[in-house]
């Protein structure tokens, strides 16, 4: 399940963080910050709405088109019905496509835009992420205000929105190939340990990619995974050593990791997730350094835990998916 | 399936977590809230010349309030963070918990929003509390009868 494309290129992406974020060491790659975290608006929900609109305006800015001129809208968040990304995308582009992958969702948006663009059915498409801490606080996990302390483990989920526009005109980065991954069943079920549910997921995503193309970690000068924090990180280098002799050591990272000082930003414990934690790395410093040949060609993926804290109450596992893209100067 | 070579090297890499300094925490921060709630008592005593039981419900009532007060300015779940569930085990967390709901939910409405909502840490502690509460009393009055 790789595709090949010839025709997908990255024209530009914009990212709008919270404050968290901001703290973060990226801060200078990001478009917009926000000091807190209602944005202006009246609750957590409209406020993610919001940073939504706010990426689609300044991605337009950055690009100077307008709204009817984008022919696609791929979205995707972690809001029940997606709302974030529906809401946030009303009056934008001739097409909507809302997709759920949880965390993955952005590596799916890209991989999804890109199929559209190489088959020809479309010229560009606008791949949205989005999603904010409080309000997956609040449909995951506990109240906003309720102060559970949470273990080491726990990731914490970005706030932000970010777009990455492809087209089939060309530009200096462009969508190499990617990978559609499948769901995986690791019989995992700590909700407080994402890292470990979502390890198998890249694992085998990660696996499936280097059958497929042929490749081996040195054909990349990156390798990116989307939010397994500090320990799901070192569980995937360790498994792919022992298992398939795959060396991770010298050019992998994993995003969550990346988007915040894990030293000085201690709330948020093994690091960063949520649909929008791997694009805004991706989208900001990565593509930044695509785009001055610093890099030449990244392997990104995004890993999701499909967690539904209903059928976790009902004994029911939590699955994780990954979906690979590899992005290459040309 | 399972998969136990994964389970192996996973655990390999499991956070460690600080169970020693959070239960030492926990117990001191517990333990200082039962200070201040003396202290609350004895003033109160002290000052209005209530009963000691009197005073035990006021002491109550303030801190009802103040874990209230504290939830709603945002900064009571930063101090559970820190000084762990010390601060949770008496009264205080069930007015966390309740008021933590009721935000939430407020821009949803009265209805709909708090008052659907309101109960949803609190509802279980408060419905398993009454049943049993109930099925002990029972068993009291069935062996010792009434008084």
């Amino acid at each position: 399940m790789t595709f090949y494309y010839k025709n997908v290129y990255i024209e530009d992406t914009s990212t709008i963080v919270g404050p968290y974020e901001k703290k973060g060491p990226l801060r200078k790659y990001f478009d917009k910050t926000y000091s807190d975290l209602y944005f202006g608006e009246k609750s957590f929900e409209k406020a993610e709405v919001k940073i939504v609109k706010d990426a689609f305006v300044m991605i337009m800015k950055k690009l100077g088109i307008k709204k009817e001129e984008i022919d696609i809208v791929i979205g995707g968040d972690l809001l029940n019905q997606i709302t974030a990304s529906c809401y946030g995308s009303v009056g934008i582009g001739n097409g909507f496509v809302g997709i759920y992958g949880a965390c993955s969702s952005s590596a799916l948006g890209i991989l999804l835009g890109a199929n559209f663009i190489e088959n020809g059915f479309s010229k560009n498409a606008a791949c949205l992420v989005s999603s904010h801490n409080m309000t997956s606080e609040k449909q995951f996990r506990y109240p906003t205000e309720y102060g559970a302390p949470r273990p080491d483990s726990a990731t914490f989920t970005a706030t932000g929105a970010a777009v990455c526009f492809l087209s089939n005109e060309k530009t200096d980065v462009r969508v190499e190939c990617a990978t559609l991954g499948r769901i995986i069943d690791y019989e995992q079920n700590d909700p407080n340990d994402m890292g470990k549910v979502m390890a198998p997921s890249a694992i085998d995503t990660l696996k499936k990619h280097f059958d497929e193309t042929g490749r081996t970690p040195i054909d990349y000068d990156l390798i990116l995974t989307g939010d397994l924090g500090i320990y799901g990180r070192e569980i995937l280098k360790d498994y792919m050593m022992k298992t398939y002799q795959i060396d991770l050591s010298y050019n992998y990272n994993d995003c969550g990791v990346l988007l915040y000082d894990l030293e000085n930003q201690k709330e948020v414990k093994a690091g960063g997730s949520g649909p929008v934690c791997s694009a805004l790395v991706m989208y900001s410093k990565i593509y930044d350094m695509l785009k001055k040949k610093k890099l030449k060609r990244v392997l990104f993926l995004a890993t999701g835990a499909l967690f539904s804290p209903t059928f976790l109450y009902q004994k029911e596992n939590i699955y994780s998916i990954c979906h690979a893209v590899s992005l290459e100067v040309v | 399936m399972r998969n136990t070579k994964y389970e192996n090297i996973a655990l390999r890499h499991k956070a460690v977590e600080k169970r020693g300094e959070n239960a030492f925490l926990a117990f001191m921060s517990g333990g200082f809230m039962g200070m201040i709630a003396e202290g609350i008592i004895e003033f109160l005593i002290f000052q209005f010349h209530m009963s000691r039981v009197d005073a035990a419900t006021f002491m109550i009532v303030i801190f009802i309030f103040f874990a209230s007060l504290f939830t709603a300015l945002g900064f009571f779940d930063k101090l559970v963070q820190k000084y762990k569930c010390g601060l949770l085990i008496p009264i205080t967390g069930f007015a966390h918990s309740m008021i933590s709901c009721c935000l939430d939910y407020k821009r949803e409405g009265p209805i709909y929003g708090m008052g659907s909502n309101m109960f949803k840490l609190a509802g279980s502690v408060i419905l398993y509390g009454v049943v049993s509460a109930w099925f002990f009393g029972m068993i009291r009055f069935l062996i010792g009868g009434v008084g």
